[in-house]
């Protein structure tokens, strides 16, 4: 490279869609119009993983970090910044904790605490040049794979002690393993990029910012496993993953590492791009499977498992994306500098995205075994306004809900997994007070309800049931003894479902009810919502001290139910409201307030 | 299995052997330990919807389905703890919850396995445990057959997995997601529009009250009814099935396959399942009658008979045996048959007996008799499926003249067992699921079999070492087909060469191929020669007497092997024995307790009619068949059975034949009699009664041995078993088959002695001739080829809904509702050309009549072709086609003759 000065900007999908791109092209036309073109590159990247800062621009070599920036900065930029080696203090991050301004992203605690090796190229490198990728190492893993036998590739994924990123946490080597051995000559390896858990969007991100690192897996697994087919399955929701990835295969094939005869090796690897059709339980090997060959996605019972009778009837290996671009990077670099990273049992880096009540939210990696407490204090800088913490949820809808004394656990597939929650896709939500543990656990379940596909009966009918008395809970419409039978029917999924969906689905509302159970009967007994949530279950009330009687709160009040007067005052008229919280959010004094319970009736 | 496919479990803390590979269903199942199901079918892959099977598996992390997960050895198994018992409470619940609970007016009541299932898991007062949401009962499915109540569907996906794997319609899926499933046609369609051929295959797994029969409302409760195994009435097929019927009423309420059969399996047609209301129809006889003053006046069965014996003597008497003559049945039973034979050959002293398999299948007796030595499928129904690696379709529109054959190629083929050729002038289902279609012009089945061969000699695809040890005259057909070019015979048969070469390769390049054919092959005047070309095609590349090879002719009937096998054919006994033969003539005179037997072939179903109309037939007796309706040159019949002196019509109905008749005799249906069917695989399985006789009808073979007894014939027979005892001890095929042992499962002829167990494979070791024959065959045109009068070319057959001259399945409700009126297919050019719309009413007239017929335009059929369906007699095709025969097996060209089409 060139120019001495770059400036990369963020186009994954969440800066994209504020329209980082234009910034990007205005960015160009600067300096262009100022004759700086030799001097200054502008690219662009995928994914930083702190979208909520975003749009992001980065300064290299001086590593500034701009956050939230809007096209009408780029001038300043280009001014201040580049002509005049002044950055602009006002576009650094503004750290919560401390109030400070930071301008390197090494510096800001939410990037300092992380262990950045499967996003490592993410935000760094323009994710449609292959080249950059080379740069950093890329293909050097093929090369040394394709120098092995494929069963010493095998080894090697097997001394590494990976397992899979998908949730489950199954020794990858293991699986390729078997794979091998399955009779057959022809033989597939798939991706699974089916990401679907709602507020789960780190394959995504891999995928869009540093798409051949996945292939490159890929081609290794093909390789070692013996299949000159594979597929990658990706949500058709994920447009601009599928672009950067076929952009990916084209490149690749251009450059020899992926068709016929890989690398001269005399390996021939075809890959085909296929686009999900928008089922969660896709994301469950068998159904994608079956979506892959055409059919509807519907899982079936293993075994057979995919290793002996998979996609079309032949031994296939399922790998999600990070397992794949993990593969990658042991062989990139080595089966000791993996093992150096995380925890005996579970080595390497867990990917979550990070959400919820915290303050600092975005896609973090850290090392397996570092504690929740490390990543919801330090990397998410703690709760929003330094509120109480209540509970984290790890894994998305199959995973649980944990309570503080939880907190130091590390977090691995297994003591997650021992706790009563799971590591599964990489969700974590932080709950602070003003969650409803009850209300969460029916948050979850209601997507999992939605998105059975309908085939299995405990699944099909019991989470719908389930459901129903979550729904009757909220609204006080309970009996102690439906947590019981509430329990006792979530276990019976669990223990009876097809597949890992309705399996995993009671997972939110077993691991609330085992934590959080005087919550569920305060809500039956005291019909009160303490989290002030559960609309059936609490009341607004105006406070007289506060209120200017501007009259706002009726006026927008839609069912009436706040009587007064400008010079008598108002309030609310509890049998009435229906909690649609209109005065709450207008009122311009913050003036109102919600209180558990239903409130006199 | 050898011992070490041998594993074992602990199922309960009892040890238990089992093979390798089972579920754990199938082999704790074999046990008695009960496991319930509501979604496995063993004939269907596992799908692991339902749950309810689950058990539990020491080690394993969650309760498994036992339908799904294969033994493992060593494995500790629970299917009954309290872990698998709450489960399955649970899963018991949760169906009722969004079940009607409205049993006591639910026809499944009974027989539903849900309901089952709450009795057994669910203690009365958690019935009403969850309440909550409903499935959405807006939907709704109704048609001539069935319907799909949704509200009561457990959404176990039975039906739909019936339909993927079983009939491969795809006319059903799940639409939907999560608690919205449901089976659908899709696209708001009916499941008629989707293609639904009403097998009812789907209503027969549906383990709750969610699909119905029609028929079965109200016909009585699960205890009201009984049922009885017996053999299907229509095609040659012969599926096993349950006839269900409530003592009571006398009246049948539905009908399922017996699934103790080696068959059909669960499977059944539209016509099998729902075509059975004929039998309890208004319309049967029940008394006999005798033509009085050309009315028929009701009479006692002493009168008939002393009529029919007074005036069948002095006929015999006058002119001699000759002047009388027998037509036998496909209908009806072996013994039945044998009698009716016997009744011609020894009481009368004449072999003029014959019956309708001249129509259908006389060439292939001939054919497959010269070049083989013997004139049946050589092969079997489950070989020719599970075997073979080609499958050469021709002349036979298999899914709907024999459905259940159809589906068993379509499975085949979408398993990837076979690979198919299809050779039809329409496109015929199965041309779309085969390799290679050929779409020959009728009646050019010789120029493209030949055209096949010239290629397999050319290419030396063919199998020498076969041919010099197992056949003769191989040199003298080689020189034959030497004759004409490649090009020309495809030029006549209008395919195009290269798709008769890939055809060629295909069939000679398999390991193992067979050939199926049906009436598309016989009913031509050159039927035998058609029928030799294909025994030629197999025998040149070696495919026969092995496993899914063989030359297989799907028999049209649901008995004319069976009336064949047992000598209802003029110039044979049981047994394919030659009347000319003097010592076989002895032997029969002997078992008969006859002095002499006619040593003169009899003649055949045309000719009879012929000799009639010439007047040297003077009496005709009919049993069970339709000649006024099914046989060529409808007016030349219609006329001489109007002249013909003496008529008998033994039958269920007053049909158009019964009609010209003198004395009407009423017989019984084959619910209400016992015998044996032989299937089209020489299976000769059994019938049996169900229902008792109704007014004045009498068992068919009681009619005939009266008739016996009458002229001198004096053996009685206390049970149609016995009647199958004597035809054992005459028939050597026939030797080793007795009611005893075809209890369960039919056999398959040769079956020589007691202790034979039949044969599955014709030809393996040598053929019945010894050697197989050869014959040179070439290319003769059918006898009436469109000319400017009548430029387009009729060709006839069967469809799904109807059988035959439709007098069973017009007078079955849903079968007549589906299709009450002929549609004749007209190809869209030729339509265009003659300004004839869809459905518009069109006259189709050849030189030998006229019918007014509905038009339904088509591709499916060829420019310059007409299709006509022969069961409609308001639209009689036989009133337009040609009475040519085929010179040997004297069978008419139905298949191919002139028409023109007026509006």
């Amino acid at each position: 490279m060139t120019a001495e000065k770059q400036i990369l900007i963020c186009e994954g999908t969440g800066c994209k869609s504020s329209k980082s791109h234009e910034i990007r092209e205005k960015l160009s036309l600067l300096i262009d119009e100022k004759g700086l073109e030799d001097e200054v590159s502008v690219s662009f990247t995928g994914c930083h993983g702190f979208c909520a800062q975003g749009p992001l621009v980065i300064v290299k070599p001086e590593g500034t970090l701009y956050c939230k920036v809007k096209l009408e900065n780029a001038e300043e930029i280009i001014e201040s910044h580049i002509i005049n080696n002044t950055p602009v203090e006002e576009l650094f991050y503004h750290d919560p904790k401390t109030g400070l301004k930071i301008e390197k992203y090494e510096e800001i605690e939410f990037y300092e605490k992380q262990k950045r090796i499967l996003l490592a190229n993410c935000g760094q490198i323009n994710p449609e040049v292959i080249e950059e990728y080379i740069e950093t190492g890329g293909y050097s893993g093929l090369r040394k794979a394709l120098a092995m036998k494929p069963i010493e590739v095998i080894e090697v994924i097997k001394e590494s002690g990976l397992r899979g990123r998908g949730g489950a946490g199954f020794p990858t080597g293991l699986k390729w393993e078997f794979c091998y051995k399955a009779p057959g000559d022809v033989k597939y390896v798939i991706c699974n990029a089916d990401e679907g858990d709602p507020g789960a969007f780190m394959d995504r991100s891999i995928l869009e910012a540093d798409p051949h690192s996945v292939l490159e897996g890929m081609l290794i697994g093909g390789y070692a496993i013996g299949a000159s087919h594979g597929v990658i399955y990706v949500r058709a929701e994920y447009p601009l993953a599928i672009i950067r990835f076929k952009k990916a295969v084209e490149d690749a094939m251009k450059h020899g590492f992926l068709g016929e005869n890989v690398l001269d090796s005399g390996f021939s690897f075809h890959l085909k791009i296929q686009e999900g059709a928008g089922a969660f339980v896709c994301g469950e090997e068998t159904a994608l499977m079956a979506s892959v060959e055409g059919k509807r996605g519907m899982p079936r019972p293993r075994p057979p498992y995919p290793a002996i009778e998979g996609l079309w009837g032949k031994p296939t290996n399922i790998n999600n994306v990070k397992s794949w671009a993990a593969a990658a990077w042991i062989f990139k670099h080595d089966v000791k500098s993996f093992r150096e990273i995380g925890v005996e049992k579970s080595p390497g880096t867990a990917i979550f995205s990070l959400t919820g009540k915290v303050k600092n939210s975005g896609l973090i990696e850290v090392p397996m075994g570092t504690t929740l407490r490390e990543i919801i204090f330090g990397i998410g800088g703690g709760i929003i306004e330094d509120r109480e913490f209540k509970a984290v949820q790890t894994g998305g809808p199959s995973g649980g809900c944990l309570p503080e004394s939880k907190l130091d656990l590390p977090v691995d597939f297994d003591s997650l997994q021992a706790a009563g929650s799971i590591m599964g896709s990489g969700g974590m939500v932080v709950a602070d007070e003003d969650t409803c543990m009850v209300d969460l656990a029916k948050y979850f379940l209601s997507f999992t309800q939605k998105e059975s596909c309908g085939k299995c009966t405990p699944c099909r009918e019991g989470t719908l049931r389930a459901l129903e008395i979550l729904e009757r809970i909220t609204s006080g419409d309970a009996e102690l003894s439906d947590i019981d039978d509430l329990e006792q029917l979530s276990k019976i999924i669990k223990d009876t479902s097809l597949c890992a969906l309705g399996q995993t689905a009671p997972n939110p509302v077993l691991s609330t009810i085992k934590y959080f159970r005087d919550e569920y009967e305060e809500h039956i007994t005291e019909k009160r919502c303490r989290a002030r949530v559960c609309a059936d279950l609490m009341h607004y009330q105006i406070d007289p001290e506060l209120c200017i009687k501007c009259g706002i709160c009726a006026k927008v009040c839609p069912v009436s139910a706040i009587p007064g007067s400008k010079e008598t005052g108002y309030h609310i008229e509890t049998r009435i409201c229906t909690r649609c919280a209109m005065c709450y959010t207008r009122c311009p004094k913050d003036a109102i307030f919600k209180f558990p319970g239903a409130g006199e009736q | 299995m050898t011992d070490e496919d041998k594993i074992t479990i602990t199922v309960n803390g009892k040890e238990i052997e089992c093979n390798k590979g089972d579920t754990y269903f199938e082999a704790i199942n074999k046990h008695h330990i009960g496991i319930p199901t509501l979604c496995h079918d063993p004939e269907l892959k596992p799908s692991g919807a339902c749950r309810i099977c689950v058990i539990e598996i020491e080690g394993a992390r969650s309760l498994m389905p036992a339908c799904s997960t294969p033994v493992n050895p060593g494995a500790v198994v629970h299917t009954n703890s309290e872990r698998v018992r709450e489960a399955r409470q649970t899963i018991v619940e949760l169906l009722l919850t969004s079940h009607p609970l409205n049993c006591i007016v639910c026809e499944k009541s009974g027989a539903c396995k849900l309901q089952q299932l709450a009795y057994a898991y669910v203690p009365e007062e958690r019935l009403s445990k969850y309440i909550g949401e409903r499935p959405k009962s807006s939907l709704s499915e109704k048609n001539e057959f069935f319907v799909l109540n949704y509200e009561a569907c457990i959404r176990c996906g039975l039906c739909v997995r019936v339909v993927d794997e079983i009939q491969i319609c795809g006319v059903l899926s799940l639409e939907n997601r999560g608690f919205d499933i449901y089976p659908s046609a899709g696209f708001g369609r009916t499941f008629e529009e989707a293609g639904c051929v009403a097998c009812g295959n789907c209503v027969a797994v549906c383990p709750v009250g969610a699909l119905v029969s029609n028929s079965s409302k109200g016909a009585g409760r699960a205890y009201d009814l009984k049922k009885i195994k017996t053999t299907c009435v229509y095609c040659g097929v012969g599926c096993q099935l349950d006839l269900v019927y409530n003592t009571e009423t006398n009246k049948i309420a539905y009908v399922n396959s017996n699934r103790e059969n080696v068959v059909n399996g669960l499977a059944l047609c539209v016509k099998g399942r729902y075509g059975w209301d004929f039998v309890n129809h208004p319309d049967r006889i029940d008394t006999p009658l005798i033509k009085k003053n050309g009315e028929f006046v009701e009479a006692t069965w002493e009168e008939a008979l002393d009529l029919i014996e007074q005036k069948l003597k002095q006929i015999k008497q006058e002119s001699g045996p000759n002047a009388l003559a027998f037509l036998s049945s496909a209908k009806c039973t072996n013994e039945e048959n044998y009698l009716m034979q016997k009744l011609s050959r020894a009481a009368i002293g004449t072999n003029n007996v014959d019956h309708c398999a001249r129509l259908c299948h006389a060439s292939t007796v001939t054919g497959l008799a010269r070049a083989f030595g013997s004139g049946a499928m050589t092969n079997s129904i489950s070989d020719l499926v599970n075997d073979s690696e080609v499958i050469f379709v021709i002349g036979s529109n298999t899914t709907e003249a024999h459905p259940v054959i159809g589906i068993k190629i379509k499975q085949a083929i979408v398993n990837e067992k076979s690979k198919l050729i299809v050779a039809d002038p329409r496109r015929i289902e199965l041309a779309d699921f085969s390799e290679i279609y050929l779409q020959q012009r009728p009646g050019s089945d010789v120029a493209l079999i030949n055209a096949m061969m010239k290629v397999i000699l050319e290419e030396d695809l063919y199998d020498e070492a076969f041919i010099n040890s197992r056949t003769e005259g191989f040199e003298e057909f080689k020189k034959g087909l030497e004759n004409t070019a490649l090009d020309i015979l495809c030029k006549v048969a209008n395919v195009s060469v290269e798709d008769v070469k890939k055809a060629a390769r295909l069939y000679a390049n398999a390991k193992s191929a067979s050939i199926v054919y049906s009436m598309g092959i016989t009913q031509h005047t050159t039927g035998t020669d058609n029928v030799l070309s294909l025994a030629n095609l197999a025998m040149l590349t070696g495919n026969i007497g092995r496993p899914g090879t063989g030359v297989n002719p799907l028999r049209g009937q649901n008995n004319v092997q069976g009336a064949c096998d047992l000598g209802a054919l003029p110039n044979v006994y049981p047994g394919y024995q030659s009347v000319e033969d003097a010592k076989i003539r002895e032997k029969f005179a002997k078992s008969w307790g006859v002095s002499e037997l006619d040593d003169k072939i009899g003649l055949t179903v045309v000719e009879i009619m012929n000799a009639a109309h010439e007047g040297t037939i003077r009496g005709i007796y009919i049993m069970g068949e339709n000649p006024a309706l099914s046989d060529p040159n409808l007016n030349h019949v219609r006329e001489a059975l109007d002249k013909v002196e003496f008529l008998v019509v033994q039958d269920l109905f007053l049909t158009e034949t019964a009609k010209y008749a003198d004395v009407v005799l009423p017989g019984v249906s084959f619910a209400e009699k016992d015998g044996t069917y032989t299937n089209t695989e020489r299976r000769v399985q059994r019938v049996r009664r169900a229902l008792e006789h109704v007014g004045n009808r009498r068992d068919d073979w009681m009619i005939l041995q009266e008739m016996l007894n009458r002229f001198g014939i004096s053996k009685k027979y206390s049970h149609p078993s016995e009647i199958m005892d004597e035809i054992a001890s005459v028939s050597p095929i026939y030797a080793g088959i007795s009611f005893d042992r075809i209890e369960k499962t039919g056999l398959q002829w040769p079956c020589k002695d007691k202790n034979h167990e039949g044969t599955k494979i014709l030809h393996q070791e040598q053929f019945s001739r010894g050697k197989g024959k050869f014959h040179p065959i070439s290319y003769i045109d059918p006898a009436e080829l469109p000319d400017a009068d009548y430029p387009l070319i009729l060709t006839t057959g069967r469809i799904l809904y109807h059988f035959h001259t439709g007098e069973m399945t017009r007078r079955s409700k849903g079968l007549h509702e589906r299709r009450p009126v002929e549609r004749s297919q007209v190809n869209s050019k030729d339509a265009k050309k003659l300004g004839i719309k869809d459905g518009d009413k069109i006259i189709i007239e050849s030189r030998r009549g006229k019918v007014t017929t509905i038009a339904r335009v088509t591709d499916k059929i060829q420019e310059g072709v007409v299709f006509m369906s022969f069961h409609f007699k308001e639209s009689a095709a036989n009133l337009l086609t040609i009475d040519s025969l085929d010179p040997l097996a004297k069978i008419p060209e139905f298949k191919v003759c002139a028409v023109k089409i007026s509006k």
